[in-house]
């Protein structure tokens, strides 16, 4: 598993309510929880982020 | 003419002064003897008076010595009481003293185990399960849903016998058929039945006889005997056929009326006898069927549970073999929090199905909430309670949270085969040096593998001992300080981090 440290881009809160997050070009829609999990989480590897963004994905589905 | 004789004056002189000195020495004598009575009166009564004296210094000397006795005993009872005073006070001192050493044996305890139950966290992370239990349980799990008769099952409810249907079956046919009634009913009949009796005697001749006898002589008299007796004996010979039939037929009359009674009250005894005896069966019959309706309904209920259990059993075997990621997530939120722990944390998780890997967030407790007091043992060998130290804040609270981490892992693994190792990172809220508001720091790192972990004795060691057998990262001081730690190079730091043989875990 890959520990190289990749920039995500918090975008804040969208006019539907969400949060936008971006990485590694993927976009991602969170809650307010999931976002401010995700903003605790940011300084993690990439590839870590990416699980947990993933994840939080599915939960929104 | 003779001689007159002259008196003699001399003798009668010294006569006269004899009686004159008689006279003064029996005067000298009296008043000797008076002054003898008067003194020996007053030494009576200096006697008297001396001894009145005596018996007043005697009755004074004993009013002293009861006065003093009276005193010593006030001085006794007095001691007395203060003593007893003093003792009441040493029993009572000493129940409190007890009392007081009761109640902080009791806090003393319970400190103990507080602070047990915090720093033994990883002692709760239970066995993990492998395919093969998996495969042996689902195994046992098959047969014994197809055996009912199978012993030491799985499912505890044991098979149910048919008493509690007959119970609820009698409970309903008692409401439905009144045997009590109809036993009382044919007890009163029964009882009507055997006290009719018929008591009158039948009439005799010599019975009529008697009574016309008695009649006439009450009704026939007469001044003269023989007639009289002539008389109330045509009496009784005119009357007594006539009397005799009369009086038979009215016996025969009640005999009748009595026959017929009797013969009533058979016939209503019998008839309740058959209704008694209706209910008597149709209860039975009823029992018996309801029993057997029950019974096949309460079998058929727990034949559905026991195949419910065995069937989510087998569910959740296969899940464990083979859920997916949703199932994974699921099961892992209805697990945490729980109320096996006195700390309150957090799990969030999230899993990469391609690698098996479960990436946990951990929020941690804080160290203010680790218990404040401990035990401890005095030169003199005396438990005493005391506060912690900094460092034993500190090292209660590291071992508290590696604990933590270990106990949440084991609940995972055991969610999950596919799980092949958890990596958790955990974090607490804390104040800046210079701000009011606890932001969130992440304390440490752990990669726990599920080969490593399923091995590790959690009873042998502390919970920071076993941390070192698997790859992790922490910046912890030597008095146990739990730095922040930075994410940009503790993966790097995780990753090189050399953990101990882990031969000395198992």
């Amino acid at each position: 598993m890959s520990t190289n440290k990749t920039e995500i881009e918090m975008l804040g809160q969208q006019s539907d309510g969400k949060y936008l997050v971006k990485l590694d070009g993927a976009s991602y829609l969170l809650d307010a929880a999931q976002y401010k999990a995700i903003n605790r989480k940011k300084e993690m590897p990439a590839s870590r982020l990416e699980i947990w963004l993933k994840s939080y994905a599915d939960e929104n589905i | 003419m003779g001689r007159r004789k002259t008196p003699n004056i001399g003798k009668a002189i010294n006569g006269f002064f004899s009686t004159v000195n008689k006279m003064a020495k029996a005067a000298a004598r009296a008043e000797k003897q008076r002054i003898r009575e008067q003194n020996q009166r007053i030494r009576q009564a200096e006697r008297a008076e001396r001894e009145s004296m005596r018996r007043i210094e005697q009755l004074a000397m004993a009013q002293r010595r009861a006065d003093r006795e009276y005193e010593k005993e006030m001085r006794r009872q007095e001691r007395e009481q203060q003593r007893a005073e003093r003792e009441r006070e040493k029993v009572e001192k000493l129940y409190a003293k007890q009392l007081a050493q009761e109640q902080l044996e009791a806090e003393m305890s319970e400190i103990e185990s507080e602070n047990e139950e915090w720093t033994t966290v990883h002692t709760l992370a239970g066995h993990i399960v492998s395919l093969d239990e998996i495969n042996a349980t689902l195994s046992r799990c098959d047969y014994e849903q197809q055996n009912i008769d199978a012993a030491n099952c799985m499912f505890e409810n044991p098979y149910p016998s048919d008493h509690t249907a007959k119970i609820r079956a009698m409970s309903e046919a008692d409401s439905m058929f009144d045997m009590n009634t109809a036993l009382a009913e044919l007890q009163k009949a029964r009882e009507l039945y055997n006290n009719l009796n018929f008591t009158e005697k039948e009439p005799t001749l010599m019975m009529v006889r008697d009574i016309l006898t008695k009649e006439a002589e009450n009704q026939i008299h007469s001044f003269l005997p023989w007639k009289q007796s002539r008389l109330r004996k045509e009496y009784v010979d005119l009357y007594t056929d006539v009397r005799y039939y009369e009086m038979h037929d009215e016996w025969e009359k009640l005999k009748k009326e009595y026959e017929d009674m009797k013969a009533k009250f058979l016939a209503d005894m019998e008839s309740k006898k058959s209704a008694v005896e209706k209910i008597r069966d149709d209860k039975a019959n009823f029992l018996t069927k309801r029993t057997q309706e029950i019974q096949e309904a309460v079998l058929k209920e727990w034949k559905e549970e026991r195949d419910t259990y065995y069937n989510n059993l087998r569910a959740n075997l296969q899940d464990m073999i083979s859920g997916d990621k949703n199932y994974i997530i699921t099961a892992v939120d209805s697990i945490f929090p729980n109320d096996d722990l006195p700390m309150e944390y957090f799990v969030d998780i999230a899993y990469d199905e391609k690698t098996g890997k479960a990436l946990v967030d951990l929020d941690l407790p804080e160290i203010e909430d680790i218990p404040q007091q401990k035990i401890a043992v005095t030169p003199s060998g005396k438990k005493t309670i005391r506060q912690k130290t900094q460092t034993d804040l500190r090292s209660d609270y590291a071992h508290c949270i590696f604990g933590l981490a270990m106990y949440v892992a084991s609940n995972i693994f055991n969610v999950s085969l596919k799980i092949q190792d958890i990596e958790i990172s955990a974090y607490t809220q804390r104040k800046g040096e210079n701000s009011a508001v606890a932001t969130d720091q992440y304390v440490f790192l752990v990669d726990f593998t599920r080969e490593l972990f399923s091995l590790i004795d959690f009873q042998k060691h502390s919970s920071a001992e076993i941390m070192e057998a698997f790859k992790r990262h922490y910046n912890m001081t030597k008095t146990y300080d739990m730095k922040e730690i930075d994410f940009s190079s503790a993966y790097g730091k995780m990753e090189t981090f050399v953990p101990a043989d882990y031969n000395d875990f198992i």
